[in-house]
């Protein structure tokens, strides 16, 4: 019996000193193979895995025999055949489907198809969000009545993205966002205070004449790039103002918080432009150093149209490096002119007697305007800090400075005007579920606009992501005003809480 | 029975009693023993489960040595050539296979979630999307001999006649200290 014992406890000993041991001598990976014993594989095996040719050189001498390629197909079923050596390991078995879809959209398994998957493909993909916002404030706050909108479910971007490499370093975009708008949007009647929505219901005729809204489609932007070379590449078309970090991240699933601080909103930066963009970089190890310029028709109220000939010209120099995390250290800048106008057609006689049509033109406002900016992002393991200071200050020409807008007499013009914001976020990104929780302060000072206040907001939050594809995030937002403004609404603080799920496809 | 053939028996089955104790003792002993060395056996066959990773180009490509830092860039698309001015054309393995993962993990310090942000987050900003990945080691060892500036990887025993290994930080795989290495 107790021989028994004794044999059983070595024996299991060492079945499991032999167990554990065994994958030492079964190692396939041919880290040194120093006898060159070329050995053609067998099968194809599928790349990444594990089962390699017995003993293969790691430099094979010219000499060494080919392998014999494969007589059916790359990619067809015989050399897919996954081996038990093959098989993929724990982590393979842990595969998301959302990376093994995008993976595949992006793989090729025939050598013929290459060049034209390459360069003709249309790659489709986008993302959307949906955002409930709740205020923390009295039912009897004004706050409740004038922000929009509260207490409701809002899909706020569905925005598509079509993408193309069209081979020789040429390359299109276009991203469209699909709006709800204009359906439910309020314009003010600055005179009498009255708040008009707008109503795009329509009668549904593919139906029973059921009652539909409409909504619109924004070009977000659309480009065609072409690469000289990495410091040089020429794009044209509308794209996105390359400036900081929030306005280029720019897709929820991209950006840490819920909406974007008021230096970003309030666009101090244009947020989209249209004309030509020119970017590149070098690397000068360990510092990568880049550049955008860009030449565009401007602020202005038409995206295809500059009614003054004054074209902006901006820019964005950064640094980057991965020298302790991954370090960038940009500034930007941006300058160019607004000019909006009215116009009416009156009739025209020449010398000679004969009538004509013109177009005579109001100018309704007219502006220079300079914007600088700097920028850093410093993500470091698991931290991540950001942050951005925008200035804009705006001078109107004497032909073309508009009534302001006031809440009471007497009337005005606007006044030439400088405003600053800045915001900071600090994140850490956790293993569970890849939650971070962030805290976010801004800053916003105009000075020369009696509405808006100086503002103070601080932001608590987390930003959860259960699938790279897919981001919760739930924020707390304070905001405090140093004064009342002309409105009055800066007398109460805002509270916000909000909640938003968002996902790429 | 006699006292003194008692007294034999006796002291008999003592020494049995005592025997069966040290067989008990000895086998706990081993077993103890075995488990305490289980942990640096297991060390050992993982300290040879190490997998090494060859960068590949093509045979006559001009690139001889190429750093962690450079195959970054060239695995993110951000923009790499060689001497030539060729621009890098990367190929990946298939997500989530065991040589993409350590690759990930060892060049671009990502784990595969990490990974599939990236991209998805690259796309959004609008930026050109991964490197292509290929389903089959051959054709993707083919691929990077005849298209200019083809660079991947694989293990070195995989290579074929077509392709060559390029030093990493100075490296071969076959030389110690290899950096493109990780445990499987």
């Amino acid at each position: 019996m107790v021989t028994r014992a004794f044999g059983l406890g070595l024996a299991v000993s060492l079945c499991a000193l032999t167990a554990r041991a065994a994958p030492a001598g079964d190692a396939s990976a041919p880290a040194t193979a120093s006898t060159p014993t070329p050995a053609p594989p067998a099968a194809d095996p599928p790349a990444g895995s594990e089962a390699a040719p017995s003993a293969a050189p790691s430099t094979p001498a010219p000499n060494t025999p080919a392998p014999a390629p494969s007589t059916t197909a790359p990619g067809t079923t015989a050399p897919n055949i996954p081996t038990p050596a093959a098989a993929p390991g724990p982590t393979v078995a842990a595969a998301s489907s959302e990376e093994a879809q995008a993976a595949s959209s992006d793989s090729f398994s025939s050598e013929e198809t290459t060049e034209a998957e390459q360069q003709h493909k249309l790659d489709l993909y986008g993302f959307a969000d949906m955002t409930y916002t709740r205020l923390l404030l009295p039912s009897s706050n004004p706050w409740q009545r004038t922000y929009f909108p509260t207490k409701s479910f809002a899909v706020g971007n569905f925005n598509l993205y079509l993408s193309s490499n069209l081979g020789d370093s040429w390359r299109a975009l276009g991203e469209i966002r699909f709006l709800y708008l204009p359906n439910g949007a309020t314009t003010v009647d600055p005179k009498t205070g009255s708040v008009t929505r707008t109503d795009t219901t329509v009668l549904d005729y593919a139906g029973f004449e059921e009652p539909i809204h409409w909504g619109a489609i924004r070009i977000e932007r659309v480009w065609v790039e072409h690469e000289f070379s990495s410091l040089f590449t020429l794009q044209a078309g509308a794209f996105l103002t390359p400036y900081g970090i929030w306005n280029v991240d720019h897709g929820t699933p991209a950006i840490i918080g819920i909406r974007a601080p008021f230096a970003v909103a309030d666009e101090l930066f244009p947020a989209h432009q249209t004309g030509l963009h020119l970017y590149g970089n070098t690397f000068l190890d360990p510092f990568e150093l880049g550049y955008h310029l860009t030449l565009s028709n401007g602020r202005g109220p038409v995206e295809y149209a500059d009614f003054n000939d004054d074209k902006a010209v901006g820019g964005r120099l950064y640094l980057k490096t991965d020298a302790f995390g991954s370090l960038t250290i940009g500034g930007s800048f941006y300058r160019g002119g607004y000019y909006d106008r009215s116009a009416k057609y009156v009739l025209t006689s020449s010398s000679g007697g004969q009538t004509g049509v013109d177009q005579q033109y109001t100018t309704l406002s007219k502006y220079q305007e300079l914007s600088l900016g700097a920028d850093l992002k410093w993500q470091y393991k698991r931290w991540l800090v950001q942050g951005e200071a925008i200035m804009n200050e705006v001078h109107y020409s004497s032909d073309g400075r508009p009534r302001a807008l006031v809440v009471s007499p007497p009337l005005g013009y606007e006044p030439d005007y400088r405003r600053w914001g800045a915001y900071g976020l600090f994140g850490y990104r956790t293993k569970f579920l890849q939650t971070m929780p962030y805290f976010g302060m801004q800053y916003a000072y105009a000075p020369d606009n009696p509405q808006i206040p100086t503002t103070l907001g601080t932001q608590l939050g987390l930003n959860i992501h259960p699938t790279p594809a897919v981001v919760l995030k739930l924020e707390y937002t304070f905001t405090k005003f140093y004064s009342d403004g002309s409105t009055g609404l800066g007398r109460y603080p805002l509270r916000i809480l909000a909640t938003q799920v968002a996902w790429a496809f | 029975m006699s006292p003194a053939a008692q007294a034999t028996r006796h002291a008999a089955q003592i020494r049995h009693g005592l025997a069966r104790r040290a067989c008990v003792y000895l086998a706990l002993g081993v077993i103890a023993l075995s488990l305490l060395l289980l942990p640096s056996a297991e060390r050992s066959a993982r300290a040879s489960d190490r997998v090494l990773l060859a960068v590949v180009v093509a045979k006559g490509s001009p690139l001889q040595d190429v750093s962690l830092a450079e195959l970054k860039r060239i695995f993110t698309n951000e923009g790499d050539s060689d001497s030539s001015g060729q621009r890098f054309v990367p190929f990946n393995h298939p997500p989530h296979t065991t040589d993409r993962v350590g690759f990930d993990q060892v060049v671009l310090g990502m784990s595969a979630d990490d990974v599939s942000q990236f991209w998805i987050e690259r796309k959004i900003r609008g930026l050109p999307g991964p490197p292509r990945s290929v389903d089959s080691l051959s054709l993707l060892l083919r691929l990077i001999a005849r298209l200019p500036g083809g660079i991947g990887y694989a293990r070195p025993a995989q290579l074929t006649p077509d392709v060559r290994a390029v030093r990493v930080n100075g490296k071969l795989p076959s030389d110690a200290g290899y950096a493109l290495s990780f445990s499987e």
